[in-house]
């Protein structure tokens, strides 16, 4: 609503400043802003991690060799997502292939092919819990 | 073009320098503001005694409907763009002081994370690098002063601002004459004239025939995500710039050194930029173009840009259009500890934007048009796959005026 009344306001003044007077000025079109991420829905029964704004869920995904992850990024801005903790030392490079992620777009992860433990993190919210997780290959 | 409208337009060499150096700049506005300033100017001619203080407000407003065509998810908005600068000026004979404050309403009449602008990038949102999003501007854009004194025929200027624009790039895209009626801010807007809001800005200038060097100290860090607070930092990071002003042509080379300007980095950046500027025209037809070319040395890579923009006037009716190739880091953007430091996958973006305005009012305070632009992208085959072939259409009402008068009006 704020945003709104301020939409309407800007133009008034302006022309306010302007020392104005009379004349009808245009009134801007207003409406909620809509962002409008269409949230790709998963095949049932696929591992899947989805990324909002609050982070990944869930963080912690458990699969069985051979299979791979389904990353979806239903948040309204991009997200990369990374094997490992450190950026410096990416590891599982099976994660890399889900990778860079653009609002709405899914994608997965190359065949996890050993039983192991891959860290992943999400490359642009380095060092925040919500965006750092595991996948658990047995 | 008149004389009357040149001189307003050229004016004082000082509020050249306010207003960014380019005379065009302020001659297009005027062009487009309507009878205001031309007519408060006219009424004032015979009026020839020193005034002690003058005071002049102008702006811009751009309200509309952005529609961003994605390949997984469209993005729509109701936003508004709009920028409004206020100038105090008193001569001292030989001496001029200007006192400049520049406010927005873009963090109320923007998203907190900014406009949606596919490929946009710069500064943060929620301690995230900003991706698709052109980030608002803080409500206090500009805030401080500028005082020259003329020697024989040079000028000396010193200006220091608390928040203010750095002696780096050319003049920022909403006061170039070639771009002021394009909603949308450069994808190079970041390689080129970014250093607009620089919390801390001292800095000294000489002019001399057209001529003019500028040097100066400044907090390299971008503004934070607080919008509406006054950033305030030691100044770290130093630029310098070097001009000339010839008829319509304007032209520009700068370089500086930033001192870690992201907050998702902790490395330094070089940036050089270069452009040249042409405006000329009249009340009822004016063309304006600027070629510029900008680079962003990097520990991660060398980015470059490079944008050709123009806007025509004839009469109540703008075109104007944008073309850039600006190479980004998209796919690597992100936080980079000391120590990380790996060459970036850069992706080379090319976009061409094309708008129309028509003014349709035109009161004494201002002019107001209605208009609207596309914009087509090139995409490099990197970012194919999550970008597709998107484009941008905006609609919009844009209002534009200024007004000005002296504080004691001497007859």
């Amino acid at each position: 609503m704020l945003r709104t009344l301020c939409l309407f306001i800007v133009l008034m003044a302006v022309a306010a400043c302007s020392g104005g007077t009379t004349a009808t000025s245009p009134t801007p079109p207003v409406s909620t802003p809509s962002p409008s991420p269409v949230p790709a829905p998963a095949p049932s029964g696929a591992p899947t991690i989805t990324i909002t704004a609050n982070g990944m869920t869930p963080l912690d995904i458990t699969v069985e060799v051979g299979q791979h992850v389904t990353f979806v990024n239903n948040d309204v801005r991009s997200h990369d997502v990374v094997g490992g903790v450190d950026p410096a030392n990416p590891d599982c490079p099976e994660i890399l292939q889900a990778g860079f992620l653009s609002a709405g777009q899914r994608r997965d992860t190359g065949v996890f092919t050993t039983a192991r433990t891959c860290n992943y993190h999400d490359h642009t919210a380095l060092g925040v819990p919500a965006f750092s997780g595991r996948i658990i290959i047995r | 073009m008149p004389a009357l409208i040149r001189r307003q337009a050229q004016g004082h060499p000082e509020r050249r320098r306010v207003e960014g150096r380019l005379s065009a700049v302020l001659a297009m506005a005027l062009l487009l503001c309507g009878p205001t300033a031309r007519a408060q100017q006219a009424a004032h001619q015979h009026d020839q005694a020193p005034v002690p203080w003058q005071w002049s407000v102008e702006g811009a407003a751009f309200a509309g409907y952005n529609y961003q065509w994605r390949k997984f998810t469209d993005f729509d908005e109701i936003e508004s763009q709009n920028w409004w600068m206020t100038t105090l000026q008193k001569s001292f004979g030989v001496s001029d002081l200007n006192l400049v404050a520049m406010f927005s309403l873009e963090p109320f009449t923007l998203r907190d994370i900014g406009s949606p602008q596919v490929f946009q990038t710069g500064e943060t949102f929620n301690g995230a690098p900003l991706i698709d999003y052109q980030h608002p501007h803080d409500l206090i854009m500009n805030l401080g002063g500028v005082y020259s004194h003329t020697v024989r025929s040079s000028m000396v200027s010193v200006a220091a601002y608390a928040v203010g624009p750095a002696p780096l790039g050319p003049p920022v895209f909403m006061h170039r004459a070639s771009a002021i009626e394009n909603p949308q801010a450069p994808l190079s807007h970041h390689h080129l004239d970014a250093s607009h809001i620089t919390p801390g800005v001292v800095s000294i200038g000489v002019e001399k025939n057209g001529f003019e060097v500028e040097a100066g100290a400044f907090h390299g860090r971008e503004p934070d995500e607080n919008r509406l607070d006054l950033d305030t930092a030691a100044l770290d990071s130093y630029a310098i710039r070097a001009s000339w002003a010839d008829g319509p042509w304007s032209f520009q080379i700068s370089g500086g050194h930033l001192k870690t300007p992201e907050t998702t980095s902790p490395y330094n950046q070089d940036r050089l930029t270069a452009s040249a500027s042409f405006f000329k025209g009249d009340e009822g037809h004016a063309i304006a173009w600027t070629a510029a070319f900008g680079q962003n040395r990097e520990v991660f890579g060398n980015l470059e840009a490079y944008l050709f923009e123009v806007t025509r006037r004839s009469g109540n009716n703008t075109l104007y259009g944008r073309a850039e190739s600006v190479a980004k880091d998209i796919l690597d953007a992100g936080f980079h500890p000391i120590g990380v430091a790996h060459t970036h996958r850069q992706s080379q973006i090319g976009a061409i934007t094309g708008g129309y305005i028509r003014d349709f009012a035109a009161p004494a305070w201002g002019t107001f048009g209605i208009g609207g632009d596309i914009t087509v992208y090139y995409v490099p085959d990197n970012l194919s796959e999550s970008y597709g072939s998107p484009v941008s259409f905006h609609v919009f009402v844009r209002y534009r005026g200024r007004t000005g008068a002296r504080l004691q009006h001497v007859h």
